[in-house]
């Protein structure tokens, strides 16, 4: 089935003074998407847009911005609340800061569920139970705090959050950069798992293009709010950009012990950073 | 020639009435002039073991050999050792003062240690970095995470180090901003004869800036690896 949950077509985000995200376009089908490029390239703005949650003096506008046949320029609050944490989920960088400090986990995941499900105390607990043994966690995490957790434990109850109503795309924004090397592959192969038992669509944002490159199908890159390229995770290796060729040769490794990295000729936009990038 | 010489190291803290100890017992050396790395995963102790020798941590036991001569726990660093072991965090945004301008950051070390034509060596460091002139007036938030850590890695250098302490210095950047760092650090240890211990938890970093590196886990370190072992990729303890 060659469906399009995701259908962006002519996608501007524009701030006062500067625009973050120009001319756009891209479809999600049932499959894994990479969007790479650094940061203040307007990757998480792109799927901020998305969740909606592109905040004033912040603008979107699109010829087209569809999730699941839902129009979402023309969305409003109650259609949001629908779509949101529903149909579309997002896991976010990092677990410190994305999680609420003063629920316990079980409560967290609780609210998601209650927010688009009727079920009952017991149905909700068997469906928390589920998730939590399915992101590779022991149940007795779900009585304790955020603060009592590690970073990948965080991160995989993020994802359980994100995961307990089955959405039909997930978006996963750096879900691996506030992690140890180590556990970056374990929660990417995490994400990848899922994605297949639930027939998950995922738009996954990362600045680390070989890491992505191995868990995905496709990659878009994005320079300066613009896609600069796009090609099947598989074709890499013959990229022509000279920007994607970057991002793909930066990574050091042994082999390059002694030797000056690739890196990019930022000749061309040294005063590009006007919206004072973060 | 060791510059550094880490014997029998061990680092206790108070934590909630219990002690909790970081380094149980770490040994090692640190020759002049290579590339000393430390791996590990996070907790393991590998940073405090940096604070240790920065001078940062001043409660420990066992014998630390710094350049010429013998630390003591509990004693504040005095004389040339507060010039020659400079450190750079992991984190830009939190390291660098943010109400004072970039001037203001790299002229303090030169001020307290009673340097002579500021102005000039403070341009000369940014101009080391690659850092442009007109960044001398912004404030941290005026500059990118790769610019920042760049003023901090200049901040570092002004006083022309004999060892730079370098605690995870790309983990909070992207990873072609990583490859600007990594390039700017080698380059300058060519050109200044310096001497690096790096603590990382990212393999590929060590394997490509590494003479030698050990592994560090409870507190202890586990293995040495020899350059030949970081080629064959030994170092990644992924699997253990």
């Amino acid at each position: 089935m060659t469906e399009n949950r995701i259908e962006v077509r002519e996608l501007n985000i524009d701030y006062p003074g500067a625009r973050v995200v120009n001319n756009l376009s891209f479809t999600l089908g049932n499959e894994r998407l990479a969007l790479v490029g650094e940061s203040g390239s307007g990757k998480s703005m792109t799927a901020r847009a998305l969740m909606g949650l592109v905040r004033k003096p912040g603008k979107v506008s699109a010829t087209q911005l569809n999730v699941l046949d839902n129009d979402l320029l023309t969305m409003h609050n109650r259609g949001w609340q629908n779509l949101r944490g529903n149909d579309i989920a997002m896991v976010l960088q990092d677990p410190r800061y994305a999680l609420n400090p003063v629920k316990n986990v079980a409560q967290q995941i609780d609210e998601a569920l209650r927010l688009h499900q009727k079920l009952s105390a017991a149905q909700r607990r068997e469906r928390i139970r589920e998730v939590i043994n399915s992101v590779g966690l022991p149940e007795n995490v779900l009585p304790r705090y955020p603060a009592e957790l590690s970073g990948g434990m965080g991160q995989r109850v993020m994802i359980a959050i994100a995961l307990v109503n089955n959405p039909k795309v997930l978006i996963a924004d750096e879900p691996t950069s506030a992690l140890d090397a180590r556990l970056r592959n374990q929660i990417l192969e995490l994400l990848v798992e899922q994605c297949e038992q639930r027939q998950m669509a995922m738009l996954l944002i990362s600045h680390d293009l070989p890491l992505v490159a191995q868990h995905c199908q496709r990659v878009l890159v994005m320079y300066q709010g613009q896609k600069v390229d796009e090609m099947a995770a598989d074709q890499l290796a013959n990229a022509t950009h000279p920007y994607t060729r970057t991002l793909w040769t930066c990574r050091p490794n042994a082999t390059t012990y002694g030797m000056m990295l690739p890196t990019l000729d930022r000749s061309q936009n040294l005063q590009g950073d006007s919206h004072g990038s973060r | 020639m060791a510059l550094v010489e880490v014997n029998n190291l061990r680092v206790q803290f108070l934590a909630k009435g219990q002690l909790k100890t970081a380094v149980r017992d770490a040994s090692f050396t640190l020759n002049q002039g290579e590339t000393f790395s430390l791996i590990g995963a996070s907790g393991c102790g590998k940073s405090t073991i940096l604070r240790v020798l920065a001078g940062l941590q001043r409660e420990w036991q066992g014998h630390v050999k710094l350049l010429d001569g013998a630390i003591k726990p509990g004693v504040r660093f005095q004389g040339d050792l507060r010039r020659n072991v400079q450190m750079v965090f992991q984190d830009p945004y939190a390291s660098l003062h943010p109400n004072h301008t970039i001037y203001r950051t790299l002229a303090e070390p030169l001020k307290i240690h009673g340097e002579s034509q500021i102005v000039l060596r403070v341009e000369e460091a940014l101009q080391q970095v690659g850092l442009p002139a007109d960044a001398l007036q912004r404030y941290p938030h005026q500059l990118s995470g790769g610019q920042r850590q760049r003023v901090a890695i200049a901040r570092a250098l002004l006083l022309r180090p004999k060892i730079l302490l370098l605690d995870e210095p790309t983990s909070a950047l992207d990873m072609s901003v990583q490859a600007e760092i990594l390039n700017l650090l080698n380059r300058l240890k060519q050109q200044f004869g310096m001497t690096y211990l790096l603590v990382s938890h990212d393999a590929d970093v060590i394997a490509h800036m590494s003479d030698r590196a050990a592994y560090m886990a409870d507190g202890a370190i586990q293995h040495e690896f020899d350059r030949a072992a970081l080629v064959r990729g030994e170092h990644r303890m992924d699997a253990a």
